[in-house]
């Protein structure tokens, strides 16, 4: 019996093995990723309904928009697909390397210390602890966790790879090498940050450089977090649900290495027109239109697995999310390398467009391929049947609706800010000069993203109530035994054999080739950047921020202004002559030398505020915070009573500047001893102009700190020597 | 070498030896393995690992 099995074509003559693949911890990820994805989309819906009904931020710090906007978006990638790449993962790699994983006890800890990370964020998050970088926001003493759990994932994959007893790597072990390797070179390299206490830290980089640093981790956290885990899974479960082999297996070599090399020199395309300097901007944008041939080439490819299989299409659930899953990729990086172009990234960026883009991968793509994984293996390793077909059709459709009333309102929205934001008078005056008009007239399409969001979300409740029933029928079988020949310890190369099919059989040479085909796209965008001094001109009037603003900054990350607010001028007509009327300054990179970290913005549901220094009043600011519709009536703004209310805590304020120092902010010991005394006057002379109004307001007030700051915005470049 | 990445690479000027350096650099990866996926690779070795996520139901058959 053992003779008449083989490995690839290479007959082994082996002795027969038994072993034991480990459902549990597939089981243990399933409930996890179901879990937090209930959980994650329920705080996405509270934060879509905010947006359409601000009382519903109840006026808590920890409820408010800018808290948990961070929160929903961690919760979807890193809990509930991160469960999910982790759920397939540790079901189809022992499968297709005829081994169980090398080890329970990492498999365990994997489990446990993701889910404790995935609790820290849900903590950290809305008590306001936020390093503001997007997906990217968990504080230091979080970063070095996931670091470590990313590198336990690791070695048990690797050490796994190696203890196979299947010679040959398909194709879905080589997107998850792909995976561990870059997320762990971008996770560690965007992370480095320089701390200040137990919750709080600054970036090591400074303005442009940590915007081209955070986008080059922020799209890659899309490019090698939620596609080319995913597709590892499409390759494996996709031709197993079919019940047919991948369409074209050598399509999917090209599929691979085109990806990869080409997807991480993207990043610059998220900053196009800003201060990023012209020719990263041009990379990025080359390489994303470039990304459309590998990523159709994976939707070619999923989709024609399904060929002769149409007629179960109609019949099998499982079939049908893998079809709007593989769809939604589709049009998600047809629709990428689009936006990359600056001529239409000059329209769409800034607006609901790009939530509408990301929302096309993030429900369909990602969730989707989850759904149908979840419904194909939850019955297999249970060993039953799904128990409601019916239901999950239902759950298909409602979701599909949801999908839509999620993107098509939100693309309608995004052209509708962008005319109204770039749109002049025959007189050459704006059209809409107040940003509210374009906020408020947005409100009917914001109502139907919530009705589209909780369409989803329905669907996923009954995704988990199916699942939990399902399983109720069934019974696990925690060890499935298995049984594979064993490999034999010396392999010969073949005379024929093509170095490349060599790779495919040398687990640590293929991921050393892979780092390189990963790092060389990053290497050439980011060196430039960061040694060449000509790449981000100083400009000799900005000076680093006062103690007071530095922590007025510091309120401003903690509430998450970002979110909602760009500090960004774009070299645009309509934007220089909304933002800067007088001083009519576009954003200069010198402009942010001392700003750790940039807090340039993805989104403008607000204004821009990169020159909102001295525009308005103090007790204008004052004002806003406490109730924004006192000043912008119809503001869909939360209110921040507790920034009025609460005392400033500075007594790490030496303590940050002298992070700051550290990281090429020049203070001189001198600045830094003096600091309170200077905060203190400072804040004084803030509440003194607040009184002058009629407002009584303690200079020791954290609102005193973020007007310093946003006076103190932008105002830099117009100073005279 | 800096004044070389400063002067030459590093500038919109520059960017045309980066881009073409780049995709000279993807044009090589691709054809290579082209070659390789298209011609270098046997039809029956490359359905036979297109086979592989089915070989763990098939050794139980047959076991």
């Amino acid at each position: 019996m053992a003779e008449t099995i083989t490995n690839s074509g290479h007959p082994t003559p082996g002795k027969i093995e038994h072993f034991e693949y480990d459902n549990e911890i597939v089981r243990k990820f399933i409930i996890a990723s179901m879990v937090f994805g209930v959980i994650g989309m329920l705080v996405g819906l509270t934060a879509a309904l905010q947006l359409a009904f601000p009382v519903l931020n109840f006026d808590l710090a920890y409820t408010t928009f800018g808290r948990i906007r961070p929160l929903h978006t961690n919760a979807v990638i890193f809990a509930f697909v991160g469960n999910g790449i982790f759920a397939g993962v540790y079901y189809s790699m022992p499968r297709l390397l005829k081994t169980p994983m090398w080890s329970k006890l990492l498999s365990n800890i994997n489990f446990w210390g993701w889910q404790t990370i995935i609790l820290s964020a849900a903590i950290t998050l809305p008590l306001g602890f936020t390093t503001s970088k997007e997906y990217a926001e968990l504080e230091w003493p979080i970063d070095i966790a996931i670091a470590l759990i990313w590198v336990v994932f690791g070695l048990n994959m690797i050490m796994t790879i190696i203890k196979r007893r299947e010679r040959h790597m398909y194709v879905a072990i080589w997107f998850y090498i792909a995976t561990f390797v870059t997320v762990a070179l971008l996770h560690i390299v965007n992370s480095m940050e320089m701390p200040v206490s137990m919750m709080k830290s600054y970036s090591m980089y400074a303005g442009v450089q940590d915007a081209l640093v955070q986008w080059w981790y922020g799209h890659n956290a899309v490019a090698f977090f939620l596609t080319t885990p995913y597709l590892g899974l499409m390759y494996y479960f996709v031709p197993k649900a079919a019940r047919r082999p991948v369409y074209s297996y050598r399509l999917s070599i090209i599929h691979f290495w085109a990806l990869i090399f080409l997807y991480i020199w993207a990043g610059p395309h998220h900053l196009l027109y800003t201060a990023l300097p012209d020719w990263a901007q041009t990379l990025g944008t080359a390489f994303s239109v470039m990304l459309i041939f590998p990523s159709w080439g994976g939707m070619i490819n999923g989709l024609l697995t399904l060929r002769g299989a149409w007629d179960r299409v109609r019949e099998e659930p499982v079939l049908k999310f893998f079809v709007i899953a593989i769809t939604s990729y589709g049009m998600a990086t047809f629709e990428g390398p689009m936006l990359s172009i600056k001529s239409l990234n000059a329209i769409a960026h800034y607006t609901d467009w790009i939530p509408a883009h990301v929302h096309v991968g993030a429900l369909g793509w990602n969730g989707f391929l989850t759904f149908g994984m979840f419904y194909w293996l939850v019955p297999k390793i249970w060993n039953t049947k799904l128990w409601s077909s019916k239901l999950a059709n239902i759950h298909f459709w409602i979701g599909t609706l949801g999908l839509l009333f999620w993107a098509i309102p939100m693309y309608w929205a995004g052209w509708v800010q962008a005319s109204m934001w770039k749109q002049f008078t025959d007189e050459g005056m704006l059209a809409y000069p107040n940003f509210l008009q374009t906020v408020t007239v947005l409100a009917p399409l914001y109502k139907l993203r919530a009705l589209g969001g909780l369409l989803y979300f329905s669907g996923i409740l009954l995704a988990a109530w199916n699942l939990i029933k399902t399983a109720g029928q069934g019974s696990l079988t925690k060890a499935e035994a298995a049984s594979a020949p064993a490999l034999a310890e010396n392999y010969t190369k073949h005379a024929s054999d093509h170095w490349h099919r060599w790779i495919e059989r040398k687990p640590v040479q293929f991921m050393i080739w892979t780092f390189v085909a990963v790092a060389i796209g990053g290497a050439i965008e980011m060196l430039p950047t960061f040694l060449i001094k000509s790449n981000v001109p100083t400009i000799a009037t900005v000076t680093p921020y006062t103690p007071l603003e530095v922590e007025g900054r510091d309120l401003y990350i903690r509430e998450g202004c970002v979110n909602c607010h760009s500090q960004m001028i774009r070299p645009f007509r309509s934007e220089v002559v909304r933002y800067d009327p007088n001083g009519m300054e576009y954003s200069k990179a010198g402009e942010f030398v001392y700003d750790h970290p940039f807090l340039w913005g993805s989104k403008r549901t607000g204004p821009d505020l990169h020159r909102i220094g001295g525009k308005y009043s103090d007790d204008w600011h004052y004002n806003h915070m406490f109730d924004p519709e006192t000043v912008s009536p119809n503001t869909i703004m939360p209110r921040y009573p507790w920034i009025i209310r609460d005392q400033l805590n500075s007594s790490s304020l030496q303590a940050k500047m002298e992070a700051l120092k550290s990281v090429g902010v020049p203070y001189t010991d001198e600045d830094i001893a003096n600091a309170p005394a200077t905060l203190d006057k400072q804040a004084a002379a803030i509440s003194a102009s607040l009184k002058a109004k009629g407002i009584e307001c303690a200079k020791d007030r954290e609102i005193i700190a973020l007007i310093s700051y946003l006076q103190r915005l932008g105002t830099d470049i117009h100073k005279k020597k | 070498m800096l004044k070389f990445i400063k002067f030459h690479l590093a500038s919109i000027e520059g960017i045309d030896i980066l881009a073409s350096f780049a995709l000279v650099l993807f044009m090589v990866i691709f054809v290579y393995v082209a070659y390789y996926a298209f011609f270098s690779m046997e039809k029956n070795t490359a359905d036979e690992i297109a086979n592989l996520p089915f070989q763990d139901e098939e050794i139980k058959l047959k076991l």
